[in-house]
């Protein structure tokens, strides 16, 4: 799966999407246990807003000294007998690890979660290769067994589909037998799929947060299948996006806290695996070698924008969980990995406009994003600085373009739009009849699918106003008249 | 200094982000600012090994859905083949009836593992000489994977595990239940006093353990529905020992 | 105490009445209200579509507009307060303007938060018998922090009980140019909005945001549902 998933247009796969009733009640029922879960950790914590300052600022300093702190993390992993591989595009990265699997002769991959390795379009290469690749989170296995759904959620990427669906597709495509409750189809692919990590060459993973100092990689984790991937088989790959890091350990405590506590709502999940370089000559278990790929692929364009900010990132999802559009078009509707309010910032960055351009627009500037990233992104400034962009690059719509113009014109000039105040008012009056008007196009059209017009008061404020001053100072001067006489 | 085939491409990476940054490389060591507040060294802060105990009890049994035995060095032996048997009878399937065993000198000397083998149990302890195929043979065979942990978190249930030559990584990964075994001592208040371990190391100059893992219960997913189900790839059960004196 | 007035293009053209309440209050709290004439929109809809750049003439006439005195501006919209207050950082790069800008967003106010804060008052004598929704409307509490103003003032009024919904603080749906752009997303925000609302069937639906009790007034009234909409001005100057 590359960045982009799907070649419809924006409407349309809103159109679509908001038909699927089972995916619109899930996200409902999932952003509300989500929301209320990552609340009460927060909460429990009891300043909230302290942790999420320090991790902004942790983050920050991270972004400002990023070439000193990838240097010293890659000498680290050499140091630590590893290889490293900076990765300037896509291109880049399958390459090199295309090549480590002709060198290993690898035949079979395990793969744990990792959106990078989405967005490099990594699994397409490998299969090109002749290998086998199998994604080992439950959530992404669902999806690589439909024939490669694309993801809708960056932290419950199968979010979409109920338990039912999920039993039809694995009936038909890997034999099971069993009905559709959660465990059992839970345990069938532990048991399904147990062998693959114990046959596999190469396991990859992506990386949650590198520790620069010591040269480690952290993967943040629930179901085990990043610790198989990462102890049996023989060679270990981890593809990091080239922000994913901290300087220490120290710093490592506040980021993995804020990720758990906003993304699931507990204070850790289940793994949380720091993995240094390949294991000890002396030990049995673990890879013998290890491969760290620093992956750019237009962050660096992105941290020498104004849109730098969002490289803070650290793929909690809670902004996802909070966004109102999110919850009624679902992940699949933005066209890419990257879903909700992170996802409309991140695809135009990683993917362009030509793609992504209506992203940005699908968002009520409600700011409800702002409120609840760890890491104070300020997303919804963000999606207003895209708009911006696009306005500014003449990507809009020409007829946009100008009505601003026009509205614009108007308003900087006082007595115009005074008197088209005025005009206006007497329009609305006049045709606005039961919420209705007598014709119905364009914007006008798209609120009233929906909705009735306001019913309006009458006259304008101004002229009121205005009036009532009037005859306000004309009772003034008869009672001054009325008291000289 | 640094194997040049090992480290690829990384100049002109690196001299591209400092032209983004509009500055010139930086090679020296930035200031690292210290943390800004100090409430994740608040959390829990001046409580009493017995508070870190309950804590971690509590947050265990009912936040997790592991166990949680206190018990005293003296009697680990029989809340350890309780624990085990406990195992042999709950689990899925019925191939495979042993007990990896950490080597870990602080397990193997807290234990007499006679009482162990009385009680029924038939035990495997792993030996990295043995080389891969063995141990994960064992393990993967095992109902039960017994480790010693470093430190446990009490704010979330978590065990701590160093992997090293008498420990492999996949003793608490490949059986169906793990069991860990803490002295109270090493309970700390959350994630922060773990990582300050680890970030002295650093600052000795040592090398981190290969893999460190910060294990809190079973392994779990919520990618179906939402829906919590325990037990997927890692085990599906957990139990934790706490040595009261020690 | 004088304060100038800033209606918001809304209230000029279709809910005057609405501004006139706000005048009344103010009255009745003993300001003299002076409505300075040259004022304009704040820029919203050119604006927060990315038309920065063009706006920035508007801008600056609504400044000069209201740099007629040092009075404070107050005005019964918060979207149109969050904006003006935006300004100066949109003119960051003319630094002169951006501090005029600055100067005259420290004087503007959003009505509850004048009346509570600046003036103090939260008893105005106003009755209003029944139970109400309050939305709490995105600029409002997320862009100005004005959360609690409007429940105490609410709290006073004779009468009124005000009932909590499901996910009372979420969107409903207006986003200004969002609502035709994304007619479509805004259309299932406000359903489900008037959704929660209509689970505890009130007898009013108040808020602060004149553009949002549109969109959920817009919405009601299609579903023919018997729940008046008032913003809190005409709530206050209920007897
Ligand atoms: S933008 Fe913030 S809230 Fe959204 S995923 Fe990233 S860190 Fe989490």
């Amino acid at each position: 799966m590359s960045m982009k998933t799907s070649h419809a247009t924006f409407k349309e796969r809103i159109d679509i999407q908001m038909q699927d009733d089972y995916m619109r009640q899930s996200v409902a029922n999932a952003q509300e246990r989500m929301f209320t879960n990552r609340a009460k950790a927060a909460e429990a914590l009891g300043n909230w807003e302290q942790w999420r300052e320090m991790g902004k600022e942790i983050r920050q300093h991270v972004l400002e000294n990023l070439d000193y702190y990838l240097e010293q993390l890659s000498d680290k992993v050499v140091e630590n007998g590893g290889n490293v591989f900076f990765a300037s595009t896509a291109e880049e990265a399958r390459g090199y690890i295309e090549g480590v699997l002709k060198e290993k002769k690898a035949k079979k991959i395990v793969k744990s979660k990792s959106m990078v390795t989405e967005e490099i379009d990594l699994n397409k290469a490998i299969i090109g290769l002749g290998c086998e690749v199998i994604e080992t989170d439950l959530g992404e296995y669902i999806l690589q067994v439909d024939d490669c759904d694309p993801p809708s959620h960056i932290v419950v990427p199968a979010l979409h589909k109920n338990r039912t669906q999920i039993r039809d597709i694995f009936k038909e495509k890997v034999g099971y037998q069993g009905t559709n409750d959660p465990e059992e189809m839970t345990r069938f692919v532990r048991q399904h799929i147990r062998h693959d990590f114990l046959e596999a060459d190469i396991g990859i993973t992506g990386c949650n947060f590198a520790v620069a100092e010591t040269g480690t990689v952290s993967l943040v984790t629930n179901e085990g299948n990043a610790r198989l991937a990462t102890s049996l088989p023989k060679t270990h790959i981890a593809v990091m996006g080239m922000e994913r890091l901290v300087p220490t350990f120290e710093e490592l405590d506040i980021v993995v806290s804020l990720l758990c506590r906003s993304a699931v709502g507990l204070p850790l999940t289940g793994y949380v695996t720091a993995l240094t370089g390949p294991r000890e000559s002396d030990q049995c278990d673990g890879p013998e070698e290890f491969h760290l790929v620093i992956v750019d692929n237009g962050r660096s364009a992105i941290l020498g924008s104004e849109f730098k900010d969002i490289l803070r990132c650290i793929r909690c999802a809670a902004c996802v969980n909070t966004c109102p559009a999110y919850r009624h078009i679902g992940g699949q509707s933005y066209g890419s990995i990257y879903s909700g309010p992170v996802g409309a910032v991140l695809s135009p960055l990683l993917g362009g406009y030509e793609d992504f351009k209506e992203l940005p627009y699908a968002c009520s500037l409600c700011q409800s994003c702002n409120d609840v990233c760890p890491v104070k992104i300020p997303l919804s400034d963000l999606l207003l600085k895209h708009r911006r962009v696009m306005a500014e690059s003449k990507l809009t719509p020409l007829g946009e373009r100008a009505a601003a113009g026009f509205f614009n014109f108007v308003n900087a000039r006082p007595a115009l739009w005074g008197k088209t105040v005025k005009a206006g008012a007497k329009v609305a009056n006049a045709t606005i009849k039961d919420g209705k008007m007598p014709f119905n196009v364009g914007p006008l059209k798209d609120w009233t699918d929906s909705r009735d017009l306001p019913q309006p008061d009458g006259e304008s404020f101004r002229s009121w106003f205005k009036n009532r001053q009037q005859t306000k100072g004309d009772q003034q001067k008869n009672e001054a008249g009325d008291h000289h006489d | 200094m640094t194997n040049p085939a090992r480290l690829q491409n990384r100049t002109a990476f690196l001299e591209n982000i400092a032209k983004v940054l509009d500055r010139p490389r930086r090679t020296q060591a930035p200031v690292r600012p210290a943390l800004k507040y100090r409430c994740h060294q608040e959390v829990m802060a001046g409580w009493s090994p017995d508070q870190l105990r309950d804590r971690l009890v509590d947050y265990t049994e009912n936040a997790l859905g592991a166990k949680a035995i206190v018990t005293t060095k003296a009697q680990l032996s029989r809340v350890l083949s309780e624990a085990c048997l406990a195992y042999q009878q709950n689990t899925l399937s019925d191939d495979g009836k042993d007990v990896v065993l950490s080597a870990d000198v602080r397990l193997q000397a807290g234990i007499d593992i006679n009482q162990l083998t009385q009680a029924g149990l038939s035990l495997y302890v792993w030996d990295s000489s043995l080389g891969y195929d063995a141990n994960i043979r064992a393990c993967e065979r095992a109902k039960v994977g017994v480790v010693f942990a470093e430190q446990a978190l009490a704010e979330s249930g978590t065990m701590v595990l160093y992997s090293q030559v008498e420990q492999g990584r996949v003793i608490s990964l490949l059986p169906e239940a793990s069991v860990f075994i803490v002295p109270k001592s090493a309970i700390v208040p959350r994630l922060t006093q773990a990582t300050a371990v680890l970030t002295e190391k650093a600052k000795a100059g040592k090398r981190m353990p290969s893999c460190i893992n910060f294990i809190s219960g079973p392994s779990s997913t919520a990618d179906i529905e939402l829906i919590k189900v325990v037990g997927v790839h890692g085990p599906i059960f957990a139990t934790y020992i706490i040595l009261d004196d020690q | 105490m004088k304060v100038n007035f800033f209606v918001t293009c809304l209230c000029d053209t279709v809910k005057a009445n609405v501004a006139k309440r706000t005048v009344a209050l103010l009255e009745q709290l003993g300001c003299e209200v002076i409505f300075p004439e040259a004022q304009s929109c704040c820029g919203q809809p050119s604006i927060n579509s990315g038309y920065v750049e063009s706006s920035k003439p508007a801008m600056k006439s609504f400044i000069r507009a209201f740099e007629c005195n040092d009075y404070p501006i107050v005005t019964p919209a918060g979207s149109c307060a969050a904006m003006v207050k935006a300004y100066p950082e949109y003119l960051r790069n003319e630094p002169e303007w951006a501090s005029r800008a600055q100067a005259v967003a420290d004087r503007l106010f959003e009505l509850t938060q004048f009346v509570v804060r600046e003036l103090g008052v939260v008893q105005l004598g106003a009755k209003l018998v029944g139970t109400a929704v309050y939305h709490p409307s995105c600029s409002l509490i997320r862009k100005l922090g004005v959360r609690d103003e409007p429940l105490s003032l609410l709290a006073e009024v004779e009468g009124l009980t005000l009932l909590p919904i499901d996910n009372q603080e979420t969107c409903c749906g207006f986003g200004g140019t969002f609502s035709v752009k994304m007619g479509e997303i805004s259309g299932e925000m406000v359903k489900e909005k008037v959704r929660h609302m209509s689970e505890v069937t009130p007898d009013y639906l108040i808020g602060a945001d004149i553009s949002c009790l549109m969109n959920i007034g817009g919405r009601l009234h299609r579903e023919g549902k018997a729940i008046k909409v008032m913003h809190i001005a005409e709530v206050l100057a209920s007897r």
